[in-house]
């Protein structure tokens, strides 16, 4: 039985993932380079067909880790690349996440809404369009993408228009203590994230430090991950005083960037044994 | 007292709906809704519009929506390096707003995916509602009488091609809208028998899909089921059809 590694060749993600491999140990763990598809790898209905030779049944796959983040290269085959969304989706066991429900990710306000449901403290939020909007005296404010593309978060007295058209989200900036806590399966690794600007990702001198969170936080994080059809998810907060205040999920992590500034190769490990590999 | 909003692309279906209660409805284009319509949502205070004039809040409000696709029509004042992400915000933006009103064919974040309306998928839920289905290759001409077609999303209209091999059968073909409504159950415009109708509702509750159309070969008191669609394939219909539908459909939520 195999486990298929499915994503771009690039990704840092999946080399720090392959950097973790015995790969003499583990043969039956596959890397499918997406953007060969149709090219040296052919998707049939029945199996995989690698021109450099090899078959591996659609029957025979045991589990997956998804790393499918963008629309598909030119080269590569769309139908095939269509189907194998389905067969992620809805034939093979064990998808580590189901494209489907990556497709959380699309929507930050429609996680607010799920994440308020199960008891998550939402920062104040509202989304603006085709309005202006006045920057409030009594506290910062931050706004950011609505959907999952990606903008680098700022606040709002640095935006000298004071208007939007699209829709944008704002929220009240609730300080400037981050917290990612990624969950895998029932597992728990919380990293306590301490920088200056507005936005860590883009500040080089973070410093990361792990950290034990509250029970009820762990507990709502595994519901969250739970009510979205996650195995594996990265859940951002920002932490002031006993409050932890929900900012998104994530449902294709870059926990790349945290082991390598923690220096722990613990989500790996866990990832491992969620998809089988040290059976 | 405004209880409704139809976000249109100016289709056939959707001007007939507007026909139908118009002074319960606000119809807002594509177009309108991207440039001219003011927004501001809460999660507390819901999503309170502002159009031509008028402010209302729209949570709760009963929508139909043919726009979530469609949203490039409205974006012609964005440089196009930009389209993109606009598009995105609106339809993340959108997917919220399905979810507070009462949506008569909403779309979650889950059936965006590509799978969704793929024929493997629709044959296998059909298969295990009780449907009776064709057979079906991928990729390859199978050893069976079937006509290739030239992508995995099928409608007897599709053109021709060599991805998706459908088994072929006799009989004629039916195209047939409905539209499901948790109080009212599945609503057709055409008579069915009653097992294929309970198959049918079993199928629309297991994709989450509550209004399209259905695609079957019909022969001999035998249906079976090819696919369906959540958009209507308006000129296969006679105008009075569509016209039944609308009304049905707004007597339901209105």
């Amino acid at each position: 039985m195999y486990t298929l590694v499915i994503g771009n060749q690039s990704d840092v993600v999946i080399r720090h993932f392959f950097s973790c491999i015995d790969a003499k140990k583990h043969r039956s763990v596959v890397f499918i380079d997406v953007n060969e598809i149709g090219v040296s790898i052919q998707i049939k209905q029945n199996g995989w067909v690698f021109l450099s030779g090899g078959e591996i049944p659609h029957n025979q796959v045991k589990s997956v880790y998804n790393r499918l983040l963008d629309a598909p290269s030119e080269g590569v085959n769309h139908h095939q690349y269509y189907f194998l969304s389905w067969l992620l989706d809805s034939f093979y066991p064990n998808v580590i996440n189901r494209p489907r429900d990556t497709l959380c990710n699309f929507s930050k306000t429609w996680q607010l809404m799920v994440a308020k449901k199960i008891g998550f403290t939402i920062p104040d939020s509202y989304v603006l369009a085709n309005e202006q909007y006045y920057v409030p005296t009594l506290h910062k404010e931050i706004y950011k993408s609505i959907s999952s593309h990606r903008s680098i978060v700022d606040h709002t007295d640095r935006n000298y228009r004071k208007q939007v058209h699209e829709p944008v989200l704002f929220q009240k900036d609730c300080g400037r203590f981050n917290v990612r806590v990624h969950v895998v399966g029932q597992q728990i690794f919380a990293t306590q994230l301490n920088s200056k600007s507005v936005d860590y990702r883009y500040d080089q001198a973070t410093q990361f430090q792990s950290i034990w969170l509250p029970k009820w936080v762990s507990d709502q994080c595994i519901m969250l991950n739970s009510a979205f059809n996650l195995y594996f998810s990265g859940i951002d907060f920002i932490v002031s005083g006993q409050d932890y205040f929900f900012l998104e999920i994530n449902p294709s992590p870059g926990y790349a960037y945290f082991e390598s500034g923690m220096n722990d190769n613990g989500i790996t490990i866990a990832l491992f044994d969620l998809l089988g590999i040290n059976d | 007292m405004i209880n409704g909003i139809i976000l249109h692309r100016d289709t056939l279906f959707s001007r007939i709906l507007q026909v139908h209660h118009p002074k319960k409805i606000v119809a807002i284009s594509v177009t309108d809704l991207i440039n001219e319509v003011k927004i501001r949502y809460c999660l507390h205070t819901g999503h309170l519009w502002a159009y031509r004039g008028k402010e209302f809040n729209i949570s709760d409000m009963f929508l139909y929506q043919e726009v979530f696709f469609s949203l490039g029509i409205g974006l012609a004042h964005y440089a196009i390096a930009d389209q993109d992400y606009v598009e995105c915000a609106w339809q993340s933006y959108l997917l919220s707003v399905q979810a507070s009103c009462q949506t008569i064919n909403p779309i979650t974040p889950a059936q965006m995916s590509v799978s969704t309306y793929q024929t493997p998928n629709l044959l296998m839920l059909a298969k295990k509602a009780g449907l009776q289905v064709p057979r079906y290759s991928l990729f390859e001409q199978p050893n069976y009488l079937a006509q290739g077609y030239n992508k995995l999303w099928f409608q007897p209209h599709t053109r021709w091609g060599k991805v998706l091999y459908l088994e072929q059968m006799n009989g004629v073909w039916y195209y047939v809208p409905f539209s499901y409504h948790p109080d009212y159950g599945l609503r057709l415009t055409m008579e069915l028998p009653d097992k294929l109708v309970r198959q049918l509702t079993s199928l629309v509750l297991s994709l989450s899909v509550y209004f399209g159309e259905f695609y079957f070969k019909y022969n001999s008191g035998l249906y079976t089921f090819y696919g369906l669609s959540p958009v209507l394939s308006e000129s296969k219909y006679r105008y009075h059809e569509l016209n039944h539908f609308a009304k049905t459909i707004m007597e339901d939520v209105v």
